[in-house]
């Protein structure tokens, strides 16, 4: 038996996170945390959720659970929560799962979670940039470069970060400074990624919320999103692109 | 042994084995290829699948389902992988004339690494096909893009360039169903004839390999003619004389040769099937066939017979029929437009398999599971040896306004698929050919948006190879034109200047005055003065006239 009381904001925003990459994933109810992670079927991004028991009203796991999700449909149910209402998760079977806000009761059937792709370990990266600063910059600076190209490239050494976006007439360079950010270690690096993804992974953020990049050299970029007022962790994994030779 | 114990094979091994073969001209050597190839592979799956991808197919024709892939898709799949765009691609497609080659290209200089290596199965693709397919409604198109560009991203190079074909249903390989029948024939020592008739019952070159494998000969012939699966349709030779017939058979079921579209039709478990020549499935273009076959036909039955269209007691052209197979929204409004008859000749199953009894015999059935309704013939069938008899039949079914007759030996089984001589039909216009429509041209000024001139191909049936005889550019009117150009824009491959290439999938009657050598198409052989007749649009790309039948039609022209 599982039952766990959360802002509907949490909610929302966890599943948000997963719908841009995976239809279905796989959430373990642990003992300290809600933990979900997958791969989009290129392998080209992960996504990893982590909601620490401290950001729940209520968190009673009995013993610790997987349950396979189909995240479109909570996603969408959760659409429905208004803002600061809260949503209780209860976890009675291993068919359905219950959400409840409001006056209403969801039966969502659950789905067999050996049927759901296992989701790979997460990659050891070494990666020498790391920057902090405020997602809704960051979302316009990747907005601004869909309109151009299908790839932006970071950049970052001791002048600050630079996110660099080239079309067949127009160029778009966002420039934030040591001081403009909120944590910068200076050191160099860059790598090059599409916007497809980045533009999906964006609506997670909100202005204000905190992200945290972690960036190297033609290698996969982390990027750590605090979502719901600092309630939820997000994080994407992005391969890189390459240049053309 | 379970499927999941057994080693999966990889779509990049498929790849490798492809690209063997398809520098192989010889088609022994194809055949024999294609047996060890086959013969090594683990779970039946593979097998199922190999067998049909290898002839460029997801599915067998018959089956509903489709991956529903073009060519647009495919340059948005690409661009979103590997960031060439359509421009690129179309230039590439010029210099090597192959979208599978471009692809391959495209991919080769792909710029998006990936988080982990995964490789592509043959499981793998199949998944995604059956989901592709299952894809219905708004933003279907999207999530096919998507699908797509993932399956690119994974590929190689050369994984590219056959996942490419295998979307478009053109493989390149030059294996055709006759490489396919002789490689599992030579792969399980069975002979050729078992394993094709094992074919023409079930359509299913995949299913046939599987049973062969696991069951032997003895397994193949116990394959059975099911209901709801179709069967190859038995065809006719050209006779060149009413005598000709009497002689070869002395005694002769003669019934009138329909100018209409021929049907089989399946009546079991409560449902009904109707199969085009082709073998689709038209059941839902035909509610008024399908009303009166409930009314008339006795359950457990699969008819062979012909639809016509009729208005007012006379016979509509062919082309009408064609326009209601087609049909797929506002069936009730042609129903009325387009009236349409069905008359049965044959029965090739009743309460189980009939297609080894005598005509004679099944005809007896035929007349007992069939009673004739408004809409509901059984075909009028005289038995004479009586060449005066025959041919007051034969001015009979002109002067209702029909082909001419079929002239059937009463005791010859149902052959399907073959164009044997147990069945001569004999029409009363000049020899047309039947040809792949593999390009085309855009008109001149006010023609300009639509096509006007198409190029032609016969075919090499051991290899499946289209060879070009030709263009037809006179016998269209304008509705033609407008309706032709609806249908094959979406088969256009690439375009240079006014000229076209299509995906091979439509095929034109046409007439001509005379056949000439001609160093000008791949075929050796070119059409003077060719003129379009008609789409027939009953025929698949492997039905077309050929290279032999163009051949024997030339040197019949120079003895005469």
């Amino acid at each position: 038996m599982i039952d766990a009381i959360v802002e509907g904001d949490v909610l929302k925003a966890v599943t948000k996170a997963m719908v841009a990459l995976v239809s279905e994933a796989r959430f373990h109810f642990k003992d300290d945390t809600l933990h979900s992670r997958a791969v989009d079927p290129a392998n080209v991004a992960m996504v990893i959720v982590n909601v620490p028991r401290d950001s729940f009203e209520v968190y009673k796991v009995d013993e610790e659970k997987i349950v396979g999700v189909d995240v479109n449909r909570i996603y969408d149910i959760s659409k429905s929560i208004k803002k600061g209402e809260l949503v209780e998760l209860i976890l009675e079977n291993e068919t359905t799962l219950k959400v409840k806000f409001g006056s209403v009761e969801y039966s969502v059937a659950l789905i067999d979670p050996s049927a759901i792709r296992k989701e790979p370990k997460i990659p050891n990266l070494e990666l020498p940039a790391k920057i902090v600063l405020d997602a809704g910059e960051f979302r316009k600076a990747i907005s601004a470069a869909d309109k151009i190209s299908d790839h932006v490239i970071f950049r970052s050494d001791e002048t600050g970060f630079y996110i660099e976006a080239e079309g067949d007439v127009d160029r778009i360079t966002f420039h934030m400074s040591d001081a403009e950010l909120i944590e910068f270690n200076r050191a160099e690096a860059k790598s090059m990624f599409s916007v497809e993804y980045l533009k999906e992974f964006m609506k997670v953020a909100g202005t204000g919320d905190i992200l945290t990049i972690y960036l190297g050299n033609n290698y996969p970029v982390r990027l750590i999103f605090d979502v719901a007022d600092g309630k939820a962790k997000v994080e994407y994994i992005l391969a890189p692109r390459i240049e053309a030779e | 042994m379970t499927n999941e114990m057994l080693t999966p094979l990889t779509f990049a091994e498929f790849a490798e084995f492809c690209s063997v073969i398809e520098k192989i001209s010889s088609t022994l050597e194809l055949a024999a290829r294609i047996a060890s190839f086959i013969k090594k592979i683990d779970s039946d799956a593979d097998l199922y699948d190999s067998v049909m991808f290898l002839m460029g197919r997801v599915y067998p024709p018959w089956d509903e389902r489709e991956v529903g892939v073009g060519v647009g898709l495919i340059y948005e799949a690409l661009k979103l992988a590997t960031g060439v765009d359509r421009r690129k691609i179309e230039d590439w497609i010029r210099e090597t004339g192959d979208l599978g080659l471009a692809a391959e290209r495209a991919v080769s200089g792909k710029k998006q690494l990936t988080l982990f290596e995964e490789e592509l199965t043959l499981r793998k693709l199949r998944e995604v096909f059956d989901e592709m397919s299952s894809l219905v409604g708004e933003g279907s198109q999207k999530k096919k893009i998507r699908m797509l560009a993932d399956l690119y991203i994974t590929a190689s190079p050369l994984e590219a360039r056959y996942l490419t074909r295998l979307i478009l249903g053109e493989m390149r390989l030059g294996v055709g169903e006759g490489i396919i029948r002789d490689a599992i024939a030579k792969a399980w020592g069975i002979e050729n004839e078992v394993v094709e008739r094992a074919y023409m019952i079930s359509n299913d070159f995949g299913k046939v390999a599987v049973v062969a494998r696991n069951e032997g000969r003895e397994g193949l012939l116990k394959m059975k003619v099911q209901l709801h699966i179709p069967v190859r349709m038995m065809l006719a030779q050209v006779a060149d004389s009413i005598s000709e017939a009497v002689e070869e058979m002395g005694k002769v079921a003669v019934e009138w040769k329909f100018d209409g579209s021929r049907v089989q039709v399946h009546y079991g478990n409560g449902k009904i099937t109707i199969f085009s020549r082709r073998l689709e499935n038209v059941t839902n273009a035909l509610p008024e066939i399908v009303e009166e076959i409930k009314k008339g036909v006795s359950e457990n039955v699969i008819l062979d017979g012909e639809v016509i269209a009729v208005k007012d007691g006379k016979p509509m052209p062919f082309q009408h029929v064609l326009r209601r197979f087609r049909r797929k929204h506002e069936v009730g409004k042609m129903v009325e437009k387009i009236p349409l008859e069905v008359y049965f000749f044959d029965v090739l199953y009743w309460d189980g398999e009939l297609i080894d009894r005598p005509l004679e015999e099944r005809r007896k059935v035929l007349e007992t599971v069939v009673k004739e309704g408004e809409r509901l013939k059984i075909a009028t069938q005289v038995v004479t040896s009586d060449v005066s008899e025959i041919e007051r039949v034969y001015g009979d079914a002109l002067e209702a306004g029909h082909e001419g007759v079929m002239m059937k030996n009463p005791f010859s089984p149902y052959v399907p698929g073959k164009r044997g001589k147990h069945w001569l039909k004999l029409k009363a216009v000049m020899e047309t050919l039947d040809l792949v429509v593999v390009g085309g041209e855009w008109g001149e000024g006010k023609r300009s948006h639509w096509l006007s001139s198409f190029e032609l191909a016969c075919i090499d049936p051991e290899t499946g190879k289209l060879l070009t005889v030709g263009k037809v550019a006179t016998g269209f009117t304008e509705d033609d034109l407008q309706e032709l150009t609806e249908l094959f824009k979406p088969l256009i491959e690439y375009q240079e200047g006014k000229r076209v290439i299509f995906t091979p999938k439509y095929v034109f009657e046409v007439a001509y005055q005379e056949i000439q050598k001609s160093p000008k198409y791949e075929s050796g052989f070119a059409l003077r003065f060719p003129r379009y007749v008609r789409l027939r649009d009953d025929k698949d790309v492997d039905e077309a006239d050929s290279i032999e039948r163009v051949a024997r039609l030339y040197e019949s022209q120079r003895k005469g």
